[in-house]
């Protein structure tokens, strides 16, 4: 009988402690993780202007496969090297071999997951401590961020994700396809490393 | 009258020498690999690439050829022929592949690899018999002594190695009934020759057919196991992960080949950025040396004479291809003792040592087969570009010049012309431990075909020449680098057969940004230049993503690091200097080259339009970071050719 009440009694506490941590979980804000789905536009879609003081992030897309996505999250804190809670996730599925914006707060963002699952294999790259895959969004600009390549083909154990700076390569191609979104919101390097190969084609004269 | 005459014969023959359009230079190799069968009548060749893959036989005594497989004609797939040994007089054991269906999108489901063993038809006329192994294993020993009869190994956690009889198996893709035995039921005990714990990579076999050593894996480590006895072994080296005092410097040599002596081996290093050096190791006094190293690819196997185990040669995968290298294992690491211009190797005995099969190169003679023969004579079989034996002639000379201390060596390579040739500098790729040897370079001979003189220089970081020549290339990537080349060209400009006023650079990966920065640096001497897949933005390429860990530090140690010396490093990068070039460019890239990205080729043209450059512009679609294709070779060599001509008239 002890017994049984007391189980009673854990059952209603578990069943309550479930609706807490349920209630946690869904919560819109403020605690631990949030997840928010990024809108990519290419030349075809309307881009939307840029609100407050967000930026445009460049991606080139060259991606293949099942269901292909990334997740990335915003740098912060002091050392600028904790994550914000939020985690955007980007569904790479059907996309076109192109050009895309995403509409972003200004910072530091690493991507911190590549996924390319072959039906239930889980091919996931873990890029989360590599300071390759971390891009800069700038308040009011065009980040070009680099040209991410997911073949179809693979083998049942790799898949060759690449990220690259193709930024030369695609230079005529985002004047063409993006000219008026970068007569206001000028294109620059969104690469975390140091890049000044726009800069030095920018400046007048002749010593870069 | 007479004089014109002359000038006329002259004209003529000049005509003939200095003008060989690429069309007519660059072709697909008629011979890839030979082997002479022990009784030493016939040689098995595998001729031709890709779809043109064939086997044939060839008679010693007539030279006539008979066609055993045809790639096309065996398979419907994308298929092709990787090995072909002899296992007795006439039976033939070949190793091939084929793509087939497999999973939609999974690469390595799809290719799959047999053991075919040929009998050669004894009635003219007659079709071969084609068998197959269908066991999943390796052929471990040929067995030439013993007719029929091959050693093969299948490894599991329980590695095996049994003697197997061709007569017992079936024909390639005969369907089996359900009272046959899959390979006539020969894996069984009692043909069993040796066993080994663990999954083995490799064995080595004795010639008496006993085991000597094998590679094989142990609770996670990788062992390599001698056999004193049959039943008696004893661990020769162990390899389990790196310790925290061993690093991507840390030589981790691991056999391929048996050598000469107890418990001696032809290794590679698999702890190496890339296997392109075989050393011959002994285990017993713990020594070892590089023996030759390969600056066409990484090495995928080693060519072995039947029987003795000899090493002749290895098979380089150059841009998805397998490509036969033959060397003299006692020779210095691409530096031939004698200085010889000439790579004359014997790759085969028969068994009564009357017949040898020969492979000979030399500057200006593309690699061939000959079948020699006691008496004396020699018999040409084939090789790998048959159509220009006897057609090339040119002069090869080797020097040298000091720059800061070190002996610089080239190769110059002259036309037999009867006046001053223009001359093309040509740094080879890497920088690092990649060489030139004196034997043939097919892009050197079309130029001096076509009238020029070719200088390839050994600059500091080269392989192939010491130890200290590479060690003196540390972070003198845009400096001593490029001194040690224009310090040769200055010295070979000198020479009467040169002419002075008609320079041009041209080369590939390093050697397209190395020319690039002459003739930026140089405009005086070199009057234009060409650049094929060149490093153009040297951050640009040290901060690429799909760089190792292991590769990231070695170029940080050996080049720079781009994340605190960006502005030394762009300070020595084309895109920060072209503003300054006064001479014109012929910019090339391949839109898949994986070593060098398309976007540095970009970089360098988006500036030198900025900048009102006179440059050319050519994109190679579905160009890698080599070419092996005949057709974007011509292509290639047309392009240089023809800027070469107008800017060196």
């Amino acid at each position: 009988m002890l017994i049984r009440t007391t189980t009673k009694v854990n059952r209603a506490v578990l069943c309550s402690f479930a609706m807490i941590v349920l209630a946690f979980l869904c919560a819109p804000s403020t605690h631990a993780q949030r997840s928010a789905a990024l809108v990519l536009m290419s030349s075809q879609d309307v881009v939307s202007p840029l609100e407050g003081v967000q930026g445009y992030a460049l991606i080139q897309l060259d991606v293949g496969g099942v269901a292909p996505s990334l997740e990335l999250r915003r740098m912060g804190g002091k050392s600028g090297r904790r994550y914000a809670s939020k985690k955007y996730t980007v569904d790479l599925s059907e996309r076109e071999k192109g050009l895309y914006l995403a509409q972003l707060p200004p910072g530091t963002y690493q991507i911190t997951r590549v996924s390319a699952p072959y039906y239930d294999l889980p091919f996931r790259l873990n890029t989360a401590s590599d300071a390759r895959w971390r891009f800069k969004v700038h308040s009011g600009k065009t980040s070009y961020i680099g040209m991410l390549q997911i073949p179809e083909e693979r083998s049942r154990t790799d898949v060759d994700i690449v990220f690259r700076n193709r930024i030369a390569a695609t230079l005529d191609q985002i004047e063409d396809q993006f000219g008026a979104v970068i007569a206001t919101a000028p294109l620059v390097t969104g690469r975390a490393e140091r890049d000044d190969f726009l800069l030095d084609l920018r400046r007048s004269g002749d010593a870069p | 009258m007479k004089r014109l005459a002359l000038i006329v014969v002259f004209w003529c023959w000049a005509t003939l020498v200095w003008s060989l359009p690429a069309s007519e230079f660059f072709a697909e190799p008629d011979m890839l690999t030979a082997r002479l069968s022990p009784d030493g009548k016939l040689v098995a060749a595998i001729t031709g690439v890709e779809e043109n893959q064939s086997l044939v036989v060839i008679d010693t005594d007539t030279g006539q050829r008979t066609s055993l497989l045809k790639v096309t004609e065996f398979s419907e797939n994308e298929a092709s022929l990787l090995t072909a040994i002899w296992l007795d007089d006439v039976t033939i054991a070949a190793t091939f592949t084929e793509v087939r269906a497999g999973v939609e999108d999974l690469l390595d489901t799809r290719g799959s690899r047999y053991l075919l063993i040929i009998r050669v038809p004894q009635i003219a006329g007659a079709e071969p018999e084609i068998l197959s192994v269908r066991t999943s294993g390796v052929l471990v020993n040929p067995l030439p002594d013993a007719p029929g009869d091959f050693l093969y190994a299948k490894s599991s956690a329980l590695s095996r190695v049994y003697r197997i009889n061709v007569d017992s198996l079936a024909a390639h893709n005969a369907t089996l009934s359900r009272l046959d035995k899959i390979d006539g039921g020969q894996f069984v005990r009692s043909n069993q020759v040796a066993e080994i714990e663990g999954y083995a990579l490799r064995w080595f076999m004795n010639t008496d057919t006993t085991p000597r050593a094998v590679l094989n894996l142990d609770d996670g480590d990788l062992v390599m196991t001698a056999f004193d006895s049959p039943d008696k072994t004893r661990e020769l080296a162990r390899w389990g992960a790196l310790s925290e005092e061993e690093d991507e410097n840390t030589l981790r040599l691991i056999p391929v080949a048996v050598a000469d002596g107890v418990d001696r081996y032809y290794c590679l290093d698999i702890n190496a950025r890339s296997t392109t050096s075989v050393y011959l190791m002994d285990y017993a006094a713990d020594e070892h040396e590089v023996i030759f190293t390969s600056s066409d690819g990484e090495i995928a196997d080693f060519i072995t004479t039947e029987g003795e185990g000899e090493l002749v040669g290895v098979s380089v995968v150059q841009s998805g291809r397998l490509r036969h290298i033959y060397f003299e294992a006692d020779r210095t690491a691409g530096k031939s003792a004698d200085n010889s211009s000439t790579l004359e190797l014997t790759i085969g005995y028969s068994r009564d040592g009357q017949k040898r099969l020969q492979y000979i190169e030399s500057h200006d003679q593309p690699g061939r087969f000959l079948l020699a023969t006691s008496a004396g004579a020699n018999r040409s079989l084939g090789g790998h570009m048959t159509h220009l034996v006897g057609r090339l002639n040119s002069e090869l000379v080797t020097g040298n010049v000091k720059v800061e201390g070190l002996d610089i060596e080239y190769l110059l390579s002259l036309p037999r012309a009867g006046s001053p040739s223009p001359l093309v500098v040509m740094p080879h790729g890497g920088p690092a431990e990649v060489y030139d040897t004196p034997y043939f370079d097919p892009t050197t001979q079309y130029l001096t075909a076509n009238g020029y003189a070719v200088l390839r220089v050994s600059f500091r970081g080269s392989g192939g020449h010491s130890g200290a020549l590479v060690e003196a290339g540390k972070r003198e990537y845009g400096a001593l680098m490029l001194t040690d080349i224009h310090a040769a060209t200055r010295e070979v400009m000198a020479r009467p057969d040169i002419d002075a006023t008609r320079v041009a650079v041209f080369g590939a990966s390093y050697g397209g940004y190395a020319a690039t920065m002459l003739a930026i640096q140089h405009p005086d001497t070199y009057r234009c230049a060409v650049t094929l897949a060149g490093v153009m933005d040297i951050n640009l390429w040290l901060n690429r993503a799909d760089f190792t860990e292991p590769q990231r530090r070695w170029a940080r140690e050996y080049i720079g690091d781009p994340a605190v010396e960006y502005d030394k490093l762009k300070a020595i990068s084309p895109i920060s200097l072209v503003h300054g070039l006064t001479v014109p460019i012929l910019v090339m890239h391949g839109d898949m080259d994986e070593v060098v990205d398309i976007e540095h080729a970009y970089r360098l043209r988006h500036l030198l339009t900025k900048f009102e450059k006179d440059h050319q512009w050519h994109v190679f679609e579905d160009g890698q970071h080599s070419f092996t294709s005949v057709q974007d070779a011509i292509e290639l060599h047309d392009r240089v050719l023809e800027f070469l001509s107008a800017y060196l008239h």
